[in-house]
């Protein structure tokens, strides 16, 4: 699979959600912040363990991090994975030290307009997610930078 | 012993004394009004607020169980699962307290101190087989005296999260478990049809998410009313408990422990509190429930379960760290 600057999927299952995610893992240099956009139960956790197991993470050790707020897990690779549901404040997610991490593995992020404007320096993906009527999710994933 | 327990895995500050299985102190920083106690403004930021909190705390924990640093035995703080960062704060404390007093540590799993937390003025009968169900985790465990084996966890969300989502997002407000009780009363738990995840691989790991989705749907398509509403939270209340209980029964019929235990923020619920008397009864189980104030984050289950285990020789020492997750899969680097 090819993800130019920006591709458009139709996803019409979890599984196929995790599908895009693992195609999206295996072309990625190791480095990037994949910033996850979708609404409650629109499938963002399950894009995250697509993206684990792209990363040769058992994915259903990739649990919901909205009370931690992060997980860490460790394949070919780190996988930083967090949920900014519970944090209101952008001082907040500053304070959450998620810079010391930015370089050291993937970092997902969960309600990532939360963090939209946060200085960090690297690689930015969006992965937007749309439920369709049908039901089917429409999965937007765009590079910046 | 006397035991000074830390925990700081998540939102909650807290610190306790445990002397000989009694509770001598157990502060927790949502329940105590530091404005008063100290004076001063407390910052509303996870790491930062440990931080900040952990020293007045602590100093208040010693005091309300009459002792000083001095009398202290040993030290246990929470070692994982939690936020990285919150869990460093507290285990980085007791760590220079236990090199400054030169007194044992242990790291301790959050998951079995909720267990724990079920014994405290009791006697656990083992084999028993500990649920844990809170907003952050949803799991089970075998557990022999100190031994602890999980043997099923969430597989997305836990069951206190599903919970606060659909309270959240039918505006019902926080934390969602405790609201959607208290609006579910009297509801008829029958309205509302929810199916529950059921995996290929026949795994008898839990699953919210998909309770979480339905509800959400449900909640998109009705307009409720105040008795259609009552109706659909006892539907939904209804759906997390059976799905508990059926896990729990699935585990028992495999493990055939002689006790059961549940504990965390959930176990509060007083639906799957009735639910679960009657099915232990029914099973003929031994079943523990902690005490509704030992049910939320808490550092008394911390320093309770710290006795036992610094009673059976287990330590940590000064290079040990706090991990985030409560297992560490092939490779990683394990938990000591």
């Amino acid at each position: 699979m090819l993800l130019n600057m920006k591709n458009s999927f139709i996803s019409k299952s979890e599984e196929e959600t995790k599908e895009i995610a693992e195609a999206l893992a295996e072309g990625l240099r190791g480095d990037e912040v994949i910033l996850l956009y979708g609404s409650l139960a629109s499938g963002k956790t399950v894009f995250v363990k697509g993206l684990a197991r792209g990363m040769g993470i058992n994915e259903s050790l990739v649990s919901s991090p909205t009370f931690t707020i992060m997980n860490i897990y460790s394949g070919k690779g780190l996988l930083f994975h967090i949920d900014l549901y519970r944090v209101e404040d952008k001082k907040e997610i500053e304070l959450l030290g998620v810079e010391d991490f930015l370089g050291m593995g993937i970092v997902a992020v969960e309600w990532g307009e939360k963090a939209e404007g946060l200085p960090w320096s690297t690689r930015i993906i969006k992965v937007k997610i749309k439920e369709e009527e049908n039901g089917e999710r429409k999965i937007e994933i765009k590079r910046l930078n | 012993m006397i035991i000074l327990g830390i925990e700081t895995s998540c939102d909650e500050t807290a610190a306790a004394v445990v002397k000989d299985g009694d509770i001598l102190s157990d502060i927790v920083r949502s329940q105590v009004n530091l404005f008063e106690e100290y004076g001063g403004v407390v910052p509303e930021i996870s790491s930062r607020r440990h931080l900040e909190l952990i020293h007045p705390i602590v100093k208040l924990s010693l005091k309300r169980a009459g002792i000083t640093l001095g009398n202290i035995d040993g030290i246990a703080a929470t070692k994982k699962p939690g936020l990285i960062g919150s869990l460093l704060v507290g285990y980085s404390y007791a760590k220079a307290l236990s090199y400054g007093l030169r007194k044992p540590l242990v790291g301790i799993d959050h998951l079995h101190a909720h267990i724990y937390s079920a014994e405290i003025g009791k006697k656990f009968q083992f084999p028993l087989l500990g649920l844990v169900v809170s907003g952050g985790h949803t799991a089970a465990f075998l557990v022999n005296d100190l031994d602890f084996k999980v043997v099923a966890r969430t597989r997305d969300d836990a069951a206190g999260e599903a919970f606060d989502k659909v309270a959240k997002k039918l505006g019902l407000g926080y934390p969602g478990g405790p609201v959607i009780e208290k609006l579910a009363d009297g509801g008829n738990s029958e309205a509302f049809n929810f199916s529950q995840a059921r995996f290929k691989d026949g795994s008898l790991d839990f699953s919210y998410s998909g309770l979480k989705s339905q509800a959400v749907r449900i909640s998109e398509r009705e307009n409720f009313n105040d008795e259609k509403l009552r109706d659909f939270l006892a539907s939904f209340q209804k759906a997390i408990v059976t799905q508990l209980l059926n896990r729990l029964d699935a585990l028992v019929k495999i493990y055939k422990p002689e006790a059961v235990s549940i504990t965390g923020g959930v176990s509060q619920n007083q639906h799957l509190r009735i639910s679960a008397e009657d099915y232990a009864r029914k099973a003929g189980l031994k079943l523990y429930l902690p005490e509704k104030k030992y049910c939320g984050d808490n550092a008394a289950m911390i320093a309770y379960l710290g006795e036992k285990m610094l009673g059976a020789g287990y330590k940590d020492d000064l290079f040990s760290t706090p991990f985030p997750r409560t297992m560490a899969s092939k490779g990683e680097k394990q938990f000591k």
